[in-house]
C-alpha cells in the first residue's frame, strides 16, 4: 500500500517520549510513535522488548508494579495518562478496545457467550436485552460463526480456541471503536486458524476503518496484516516505518538479525543465525546510555 | 531466612509456649495443684505473687496456665504429625496410583467428611475412655482426611507435570518418582497444613477437656480452666479470661505461621 | 531402522465419562500409525493441536502403551514390555519436553536433576561430569547449583537437552522444544540440537507445529491429523509437491515475512 500523503492523514494515537519503570529497572525508554487513522501498526520484538507494556499503557491497564515515569499518550489530542480511572473506563470498549492473547482466560468460564457479548452493548450502547441479543447475532455473523443462535447459549469451554477468539473479536468490534489493540491475538492458535482469524481482523478493520495497534513477535504476521511497524528492544524503539520497506531493507542491525534468526520454509538452505552476542552487548550499552 | 512478620510472631509465640511447657516446673511460681481455700478467687495482684490471680480452689492461675501448655502442645504436635503422616500417605497413594486405590480412599474421605467432627470426637473419646491417648487417637482418626484430601489433589496435579514423565523416561520406578520427585513438591503444602492442624488440635483438645473428656480433671488444661472459669465468671473473670486469651493467641499463632509458611515456601516467589 | 512402529493405535479412558464402577469409555487418539526412524536420521512429526503428535512421541518412548500394533526398538519388541523391563533400554531412548518449566522439578537443583539419570543407570555423576555436560550445552558450571526458576526459558531448555543427552542415547524424542522461545533463542537451541545429533548419531523424532522449523531440521516428515498420518515423505519433496490438500493448506497458512497482498484474500 503506497501512502504518499502521510502528512495529510490524521493521527489517532500519538505516543511521545513514553518511559516506564518497574522495581527491576526501566521497561520503556523514551518511546515515541504515532498511529494514523485506519492504519495497522505493529509493535514487534522479543520477550522483554516492552511491546505489551505499550499496549497496556494505552489501555490504562498496566500492573501496579509498573510506573509511568514520563511522556504522554495522546488519543485524539487528549493525554490518556492525565485521565481519571473513571474517564478511562468511559473510553474503553467504546473508543479503544482490546483483542486479548488468550481466548480462554479472557472469557468468564461461568457465563454464557451471549451474556458476555452483550455486556458492552447494554452498558454502553444502552440497548435492552432483546435488542442487544439481536445485535450480538449480527456480530457473530460478521465474524463468520455458523449457528450464532446456538453459540450465544454456549459456555466458553464448549467452543474451540478459534471460535473463542472470534467471539472476542466480535466483542472488540461490537461498539465500533476507533482503535483496537490486539495483543498477540493469534499466538495461541493453530496456523490454519491463525490465517482465518487474521483475515477476519483485517476485513473488519477495513470495513470499519478501525485503527489497529498489533502486538506480535511474528514477523510473518506483521508482513501480512500491518501497514507500518515499530521494532523494539529492551523498551527502546530501534526502527519504525513501512512494513514493506523495513522487511525488504531493514536499517537497524537488530532488525536484520531478527530476520536472519527467523526460519522460513521457502529458504531452507538459509542457516538460522541467532542474534549475535556482540550486537546484544552493543544494544545493551546503547540502551543504558 | 524468613522475614515474614507472620512467621516471626507465630513461630516465636509457639516457641515461647514450647519453652513454657518444657520448663513448666521451673517457670511456675506455684504448684498448679496446690489448693488454698483461704485465698480462693484472689484477683491478679503483684504483691501476692499470684500475678494472674487464683481460681475457686485457690490454685494459681498462671502456674496452671503454664502446666496446661504441656497437654495442649503434646496433643498439638503428636496428633497433628500422626494425622499428617497417615493422611499424606493415603493422599499420595490415591493421587498418584489412582485406579482402585483412589476410588477406595476417596470414598473413605467422602464418608468421613460427612460426620460432624466435634460430635465424632466426643463419641470416639466416650467409647475409648477419657485420657490423653484417646484425645490424640480421636484427632488422628478424624483429621487425617484434611491432609489426604489436599495431598491427593496435589499429587494428581504434580503427576501430570512433565517432570514426573521425564523421570519415567529416565527409567525411574513408580515409588521412586512418588517419593523422590513428587513428595518434595508437596511437602511445603503438608507443612502448612500441619501448622493449621496444630491449631485445630489445640481447639479440639480444649473442647474435649471443656466437656471433661480429656485428661483427669485435676490436671490443668486450658479447656478445663475455661469450664471452671465459666461458672464463676461474675466473681472472678480472670479464671476464664486468661486461658481463653492464651488459647486464642495459640490458635492464631499456628494459623498465621501456616499462612506465612505457605508464601515463604513457594519456590517461585523465593529468589 | 532403530525405532519402528507398525500400525499402532492408542486408546485412552474418556475422563469426561463418569461411571460408578468398572471401565470408562475409551477414546482412540492414535489410529493405525506407522513410522520408523533410523540412526542419524531426523523425522519431523507435525500437526495442529489435537492431531496426536505428542501422544505419538510418548508412545514411541513407551511412556504410553500401544493398544494395538507393534513397536520395536533396535530389533527388540517393546510394545507391551513392562516398565521394569524397559529400564535398561531407557538409557538409550530419551525425551526432551516442550515446557522446560514443568519438565524440570522445581524443588531440585539443576545438578541434582542432571545427576539422577546418571546414577540411576550406574553411570558416573561426579561434579566434573556434570560440569562438562552443562558446558557442552552452552551453560556455565554455576547453573548446577541453581534452581529451575532461576534460569531463563532458553537456559532451561538447554538443561532439558542436557538431561536427555547425558545418558548418550541412540534415540531422542524432542516434543515442541522451541515453541515457547524467542526466534533468536530458538535458533540457538536448534543449532545445539543439530550439533548433538551429529555428535551422537541420534535418531531424532522432532515434534512441532511449526512447519518452518521442521523444514530446517528434518530429513523426513510425517504429517498428522486427528490421530492419523495424512502424509509422509522426504521433507524437501513434501514441501515442493505436497501430495494432499491438507498439507497444502498447512503450508500455505504460514505467513512469510514478505508482504503479499493476496495472502489474506479469501479464496
Amino acid at each position: 500500500m503506497a501512502r504518499s500523503n502521510v502528512e495529510t492523514m490524521s493521527t489517532v494515537i500519538d505516543i511521545r517520549n513514553l518511559s516506564a519503570r518497574s522495581a527491576a529497572g526501566a521497561i520503556l525508554r523514551d518511546v515515541s510513535l504515532t498511529v494514523n487513522a485506519g492504519e495497522a501498526m505493529a509493535l514487534v520484538g522479543e520477550s522483554g522488548a516492552g511491546k505489551s507494556t505499550i499496549a497496556k499503557a494505552v489501555l490504562g491497564i498496566l500492573p501496579a508494579a509498573i510506573r509511568i515515569t514520563g511522556g504522554e499518550i495522546l488519543f485524539d489530542g487528549q493525554d490518556l495518562l492525565k485521565l481519571s480511572p473513571a474517564q478511562i473506563r468511559e473510553l474503553l470498549g467504546v473508543h479503544i478496545a482490546l483483542i486479548p492473547q488468550d481466548p480462554l482466560t479472557s472469557l468468564n468460564p461461568s457465563r454464557r457467550i451471549g451474556d458476555q457479548l452483550t455486556d458492552g452493548l447494554r452498558l454502553r450502547a444502552k440497548l435492552n436485552r432483546a435488542d442487544a441479543m439481536t445485535k450480538a447475532l449480527v456480530l457473530l455473523n460478521n465474524v463468520h460463526i455458523r449457528d450464532p443462535e446456538l453459540v450465544l447459549k454456549r459456555y466458553p469451554h464448549e467452543l474451540s480456541g478459534g471460535m473463542r477468539q472470534r467471539v472476542l473479536i466480535a466483542q472488540a468490534f461490537s461498539l465500533n471503536p476507533r482503535v483496537i489493540i490486539a495483543d498477540e491475538p493469534t499466538t495461541a492458535l493453530d496456523v490454519t486458524v491463525q490465517k482465518q482469524v487474521l483475515r477476519l481482523i483485517r476485513q473488519l478493520q477495513r470495513d470499519h476503518g478501525t485503527t489497529l495497534l498489533f502486538v506480535t513477535h511474528d514477523l510473518g504476521v506483521v508482513a501480512q496484516i500491518c501497514d507500518r511497524m515499530t521494532v523494539l528492544y529492551g523498551g527502546k524503539v530501534l526502527e519504525q516505518g513501512s512494513t514493506a520497506e523495513i522487511l525488504r531493507n531493514p536499517q537497524h542491525r537488530y532488525t536484520r538479525a531478527l530476520l536472519a534468526a527467523n526460519p522460513r520454509y521457502d529458504q531452507p538452505e538459509q542457516r538460522l543465525k541467532p542474534v549475535p552476542d556482540d550486537l546484544i552487548a552493543d544494544l545493551k550499552r546503547e540502551i543504558a546510555s | 531466612m524468613p522475614r515474614d512478620f507472620r512467621i516471626i510472631w507465630g513461630g516465636g509465640f509457639i516457641l515461647l509456649l514450647l519453652l513454657a511447657a518444657l520448663f513448666a516446673p521451673l517457670l511456675s511460681p506455684f504448684d498448679p495443684l496446690e489448693q488454698d481455700l483461704l485465698i480462693a478467687t484472689a484477683p491478679p495482684l503483684m504483691e501476692t505473687g499470684h500475678y494472674l490471680g487464683t481460681d475457686s480452689l485457690g490454685r494459681d492461675v498462671l502456674s496452671r496456665l503454664i502446666h496446661a501448655c504441656r497437654i495442649a502442645l503434646t496433643v498439638a504436635f503428636v496428633a497433628s504429625i500422626l494425622a499428617g503422616l497417615l493422611g499424606t500417605l493415603l493422599g499420595l497413594v490415591a493421587g498418584y496410583f489412582g485406579g482402585w486405590w483412589d476410588t477406595i480412599i476417596s470414598r473413605l474421605i467422602d464418608i468421613w467428611m460427612a460426620f460432624p467432627p466435634v460430635l465424632l470426637s466426643i463419641l470416639l473419646v466416650a467409647v475409648l475412655g477419657s485420657g490423653l491417648h484417646s484425645v490424640i487417637v480421636a484427632i488422628v482418626v478424624i483429621d487425617w482426611t484434611r491432609f489426604a484430601r489436599v495431598v491427593r489433589v496435589e499429587a494428581q496435579q504434580q503427576a501430570k507435570l512433565e517432570y514426573a514423565e521425564a523421570a519415567t523416561a529416565l527409567g525411574m520406578g513408580r515409588a521412586a518418582i512418588l517419593f523422590r520427585e513428587i513428595l518434595p513438591n508437596i511437602l511445603p503444602v503438608v507443612l502448612v497444613l500441619l501448622s493449621l492442624e496444630m491449631g485445630i488440635a489445640v481447639i479440639v483438645e480444649a473442647i474435649l477437656s471443656f466437656v471433661g473428656l480429656s485428661v483427669s480433671t485435676d490436671t490443668a488444661t486450658w479447656g478445663g480452666m475455661i469450664a471452671e472459669g465459666r461458672q464463676i465468671i461474675y466473681q472472678a473473670w480472670w479464671v476464664l479470661v486468661f486461658p481463653l486469651v492464651t488459647l486464642f493467641l495459640t490458635v492464631l499463632a499456628f494459623n498465621q505461621l501456616g499462612d506465612g509458611l505457605r508464601q515463604w515456601l513457594d519456590p517461585m516467589l523465593k529468589r | 531402522m532403530l525405532i519402528e512402529a507398525r500400525n499402532i493405535s492408542l486408546d485412552v479412558p474418556d475422563m469426561g465419562h463418569h461411571v460408578l464402577l468398572g471401565q470408562r469409555r475409551k477414546i482412540r487418539i492414535l489410529k493405525d500409525v506407522s513410522i520408523s526412524i533410523g540412526r542419524g536420521e531426523t523425522v519431523g512429526i507435525v500437526g495442529e493441536s489435537g492431531s496426536g503428535k505428542s501422544s505419538l512421541g510418548r508412545t514411541l518412548m513407551r511412556l504410553y502403551e500401544p493398544s494395538s500394533g507393534n513397536l520395536t526398538f533396535d530389533g527388540t519388541d517393546i510394545t507391551h514390555m513392562p516398565q521394569s523391563a524397559l529400564k535398561p533400554l531407557r538409557r538409550r531412548m530419551q525425551m526432551i519436553f516442550q515446557d522446560p518449566q514443568s519438565s524440570l522439578n522445581p524443588r531440585l537443583q539443576i545438578g541434582t536433576i542432571l545427576g539422577r539419570g546418571l546414577t540411576l543407570h550406574g553411570l558416573d555423576a561426579s561434579e566434573k561430569t556434570l560440569a562438562a555436560l552443562v558446558e557442552r550445552v552452552g551453560l556455565p558450571g554455576s547453573v548446577l547449583k541453581r534452581y529451575p526458576h532461576q534460569l531463563s526459558g532458553g537456559q532451561r531448555q538447554r538443561v532439558g537437552i542436557a538431561r536427555a543427552v547425558a545418558l548418550k542415547p541412540d534415540f531422542v524424542v524432542a516434543d515442541e522444544i522451541v515453541s515457547g522461545l524467542d526466534v533468536s533463542t530458538q535458533a540457538q537451541v536448534l543449532d545445539l540440537l543439530k550439533s548433538l545429533r551429529t555428535e551422537f548419531g541420534l535418531a531424532l523424532a522432532f515434534i512441532s507445529h511449526d512447519l518452518s522449523v521442521i523444514r530446517h531440521i528434518c530429513d523426513r516428515i510425517v504429517i498428522m491429523r486427528s490421530g492419523e498420518v495424512v502424509e509422509a515423505g522426504n521433507t524437501a519433496e513434501t514441501f515442493r509437491a505436497p501430495k494432499t490438500e491438507f498439507t497444502k493448506t498447512l503450508i500455505s497458512a504460514i505467513p512469510l515475512p514478505e508482504p503479499d497482498a493476496g495472502w489474506l484474500t479469501p479464496p
